[in-house]
């Protein structure tokens, strides 16, 4: 993982490198934290293609391996942006940080999924009663987690929960110190590449999707407004080739995240990548805020509200229309 | 090609870029229609998904068989649009959030169902009710989320539609901007077509016909061209080239008629001097011999003999007016009508006449040829006014629409204007010889002298009350004409005169008027 992190850390800034810089009055320079992830394609995208130099952006992309461990490096600093899921930034918000979600920038239902050992007697998900589930904790496969045993009458109560990052879930199954794990591709994908018939998968696509935000510190709108807007302009730039030249896109994308591509594309087609800030992400927020609490992960009270927590500013001034958040 | 075939080739074009236009405006026309219709879909699509939701969150609210009812018949209506909408949107954005909306749509339309059947689970436990009350709890936050998406999706379908309706209705004013600009530039080529093919070729032919009827018989058109403007313009080289031979022709024939004239004048001359020379001598010899009828005869005979040798003296002297070639140079009138007036004095120092010259009337000519037309218009004027105790004349110069008009008057015997074109032709006389004397060549001598400057010559009298004998001398351009007389072997550039010296009817009746 660390080997594939530096050579896409590489990629980057010889892709940033090769491409045409626009000349700028005035070039502001921003750290981004980013998850290597494809629901965060338009970031990549928009390095790779230097959309974000040709808006007179100077942007060094901090690459990791999954947005709660980005979200958390920006929060200690330099970087003053990162991309991660939805949940994270819910958590953060109720252990008292404080953000700021510029935009939701993808969204995807079937990228979560539960893989599990059929020889540990699993066929269905009711069986994962009783058994031990890896899952990365105070992420979004957390709370999907959650969802799936809700949607399939699981009594959680009943199900062992094992911490693990999405890198060591492949050696926690063939070890067997897992029977199954709750994650997101492309780490499902992988399993599934890996194990074959051995495992098998199930998804909740109606009851979750979920959602790759662009976050930054509070304040960092008021702050660095026009970075924000310059920010957001290469983003739909980014969007923009994902709608004209699908191929395109997939292929810069493939070629940051050095995977195979034929499986890269695989999992890309499950994303849509739509810049918007509305009502929905707010409402999924709130839910796993609810979930959240309920599960003692909380340390504030009272509960921030997490409308704060969604600063439209920067993407009413790029972009009105992509603004549905009732405020 | 034929003006005829070019013109319709020109209306052809002209009709098939308008039918081409015409279509393009079509075509704008139902693209606009067809964006339009496109708004109304995703407005339908937008108010259907709004309705929905406030259906759906009724029934969660306060149940009922009714609000469910109407959720089915929106879901179904979304449904139909939804299905309308994947076959009418092309563009690839519009096809992108129809897809997702679709997407979208499918996930309520079973999370609803799903949601109420939670609500009609019935838990026998506490924990399992704590489920099912959260799994309703997540499955309507489900719910509300995808709906907003699914609302935000078909209002930016409707942004989306709205903008390109407002493109195509942009791009449809462009083209009947085009239309009309193009009407113009067509309606301005057909003109410079006009102008290029007809009008500078018409130019030509009018300048041409106006070079022939000034006298240039040598000039062709050579119109270039199998039109019918070509045509016309070596119709016109055929006629010219008639004209010229005939006018060659013409210009031969004067000249040996001329020479022929002149010979006979001149041989005639030998045997009237022995007519009149053996006349005399026979009164002179043989005088005393005849009766005094018989000398009256030979007297008669002398005088008659005199007489044709005056009349061959003055054909000689008309004939060589327009054989002489023209000296032209700066002739001062006034000096020479003074020294004609002064040699006429001398003859008669006994006349009361009273003469009038203007001062410093300068012109450009024949000195010799003025001098004589000068010479028979004062004699003239003085042999007339003679049976007057005291006369007057006068010469002078006035300037009549930018020409200079020389006037010789007198207030002598005059004449009947009834006569007045008969005045300049040779021989041809208003008074008896007994009255005055002359031989009727003289006003032919002075027309024919001011032909030759190229002006023209025009007389008004009134009987016994005088006469006014008026001329132009065109200096230059008129000197040309006259060189291309055919009496003068030239080539005529201005418009020839008539036998009186005028050049048009206009000319005649101002003549006659005594303008």
């Amino acid at each position: 993982m660390i080997r594939r992190l530096a050579i896409a850390t590489l990629a980057l800034v010889v892709s940033s490198g090769c491409t045409e810089r626009r000349s700028a009055s005035s070039v502001e320079s921003v750290t981004f934290d980013v998850a290597m992830l494809p629901h965060f394609s338009l970031v990549l995208v928009a390095q790779a293609k230097g959309y974000f130099q040709q808006e007179g952006l100077a942007v060094t992309l901090r690459p990791y391996a999954f947005g709660q461990v980005a979200l958390s490096a920006m929060l200690q600093g330099p970087a003053e942006l990162a991309t991660c899921a939805e949940t994270p930034v819910v958590l953060a918000e109720l252990r008292g940080e404080r953000l700021s979600v510029l935009a939701r920038i993808s969204r995807s239902t079937r990228t979560m999924a539960v893989i599990a050992r059929k020889d540990r007697g699993i066929s269905g998900p009711p069986d994962l009663a009783g058994k031990r589930v890896g899952v990365t904790l105070g992420t979004s496969g957390h709370f999907f987690l959650d969802t799936f045993m809700l949607r399939h009458a699981i009594d959680g109560r009943k199900v062992h929960l094992v911490d693990l990052k999405p890198d060591a879930m492949a050696g926690a199954i063939e070890r067997g110190e897992v029977d199954a794990v709750a994650t997101w591709a492309p780490t499902t994908l992988a399993l599934q590449k890996r194990f074959g018939e051995k495992v098998e998968a199930f998804y909740v696509e109606d009851l979750y999707s979920e959602m790759g935000v662009l976050v930054a510190r509070r304040g960092f709108a008021q702050r660095r407004p026009e970075v924000a807007k310059r920010v957001l302009r290469a983003l739909f730039r980014a969007e923009a080739l994902f709608t004209e030249q699908p191929e395109e896109a997939r292929r810069v994308v493939a070629a940051v995240l050095v995977d195979d591509a034929e499986f890269l594309d695989a999992t890309l087609r499950q994303f849509q990548f739509r810049i918007r800030l509305g009502q929905s992400l707010l409402e999924q927020m709130e839910e796993e805020g609810a979930w959240a609490r309920r599960m003692g992960l909380a340390t504030v009270d009272p509960a921030p509200d997490l409308l704060d927590a969604l600063e439209p500013a920067p993407l009413l001034a790029v972009r009105p229309d992509a603004v549905g958040l009732v405020r | 090609m034929l003006l005829r075939t070019r013109f319709h080739l020109v209306t052809a074009s002209s009709f098939a870029a308008i039918l081409l236009l015409a279509g393009l405006l079509a075509w704008s026309l139902r693209e606009a229609g067809q964006a339009e219709e496109d708004v109304e879909l995703a407005r339908a699509i937008v108010k259907a998904q709004y309705e929905r939701s406030l259906l759906r969150d009724e029934f969660l609210l306060f149940g009922g068989k009714r609000a469910m009812t109407q959720w089915k018949k929106k879901t179904a209506d979304l449904a139909m649009l939804l299905d309308r909408a994947t076959a009418r949107f092309g563009g690839q954005a519009d096809r992108a959030i129809v897809a997702e909306a679709r997407e979208l749509f499918a996930v309520t339309s079973t999370l609803f169902p799903a949601a109420v059947r939670v609500d009609e689970e019935e838990a026998t436990d506490v924990t399992k009710r704590a489920q099912v009350a959260q799994l309703r709890a997540r499955t309507i936050a489900r719910l509300r989320v995808v709906a907003h998406d699914l609302y935000d999706l078909v209002s930016r379908l409707g942004a989306l539609a709205g903008a390109h309706a407002q493109a195509t209705q942009s791009r449809t004013v462009v083209v009947m901007v085009t239309i009309f600009l193009s009407a113009l530039a067509m309606i301005f080529l057909n003109g410079r077509l006009a102008l290029v093919t007809i009008e500078r070729r018409l130019l030509r032919l009018r300048d041409a016909a106006e070079q022939v009827a000034a006298g240039d018989l040598h000039h062709r058109l050579a119109i270039q061209g199998d039109d019918e403007l070509a045509d016309l313009g070596r119709a016109f080289d055929r006629m010219t080239g008639r004209l010229l031979a005939t006018h060659t022709a013409l210009a031969v024939s004067n000249r040996e008629l001329e020479a022929f004239s002149y010979a006979v004048s001149h041989d005639l001359r030998a045997p009237l001097r022995s007519v009149s020379g053996f006349s005399r001598a026979v009164l002179e010899d043989y005088g005393p011999q005849l009766d005094d009828k018989g000398r009256e005869f030979l007297r008669l005979a002398d005088e008659a003999a005199q007489e044709m040798a005056q009349l061959i003296d003055d054909l000689l002297g008309l004939s060589r007016v327009s054989r002489t070639d023209m000296v032209r140079r700066p002739v001062d009138l006034s000096a020479l009508a003074r020294s004609v007036v002064a040699d006429l004095r001398l003859a008669d120092p006994d006349r009361k006449v009273e003469v009038e010259i203007a001062d410093d009337l300068q012109v450009e000519g024949d000195p010799t040829l003025l001098k004589l037309a000068l010479e028979n218009l004062l004699r003239n004027a003085w042999k007339f006014t003679s049976s007057h105790p005291a006369a007057r004349i006068s010469f002078r110069a006035t300037r009549v629409d930018g020409e200079q008009v020389f006037s010789v008057a007198d207030d002598g015997a005059g004449f009947d204007m009834a006569y007045v074109d008969k005045l300049f032709q040779p021989f041809q006389r208003l008074h008896r010889t007994s009255e005055f004397s002359g031989t009727g060549i003289g006003l032919a001598t002075v027309s024919r002298v001011v032909r030759r400057h190229g002006g023209r010559a025009w007389a008004h009298g009134e009987v016994e009350k005088g006469a006014t004998f008026s001329f132009t001398l065109p200096s230059t351009e008129a000197s040309h004409v006259e060189q291309g007389h055919p009496a003068g072997g030239g080539q005529p550039q201005g418009r020839p005169l008539d036998e009186a010296g005028l050049r048009t009817e206009q000319d005649r009746q101002r003549a006659a008027r005594g303008e």
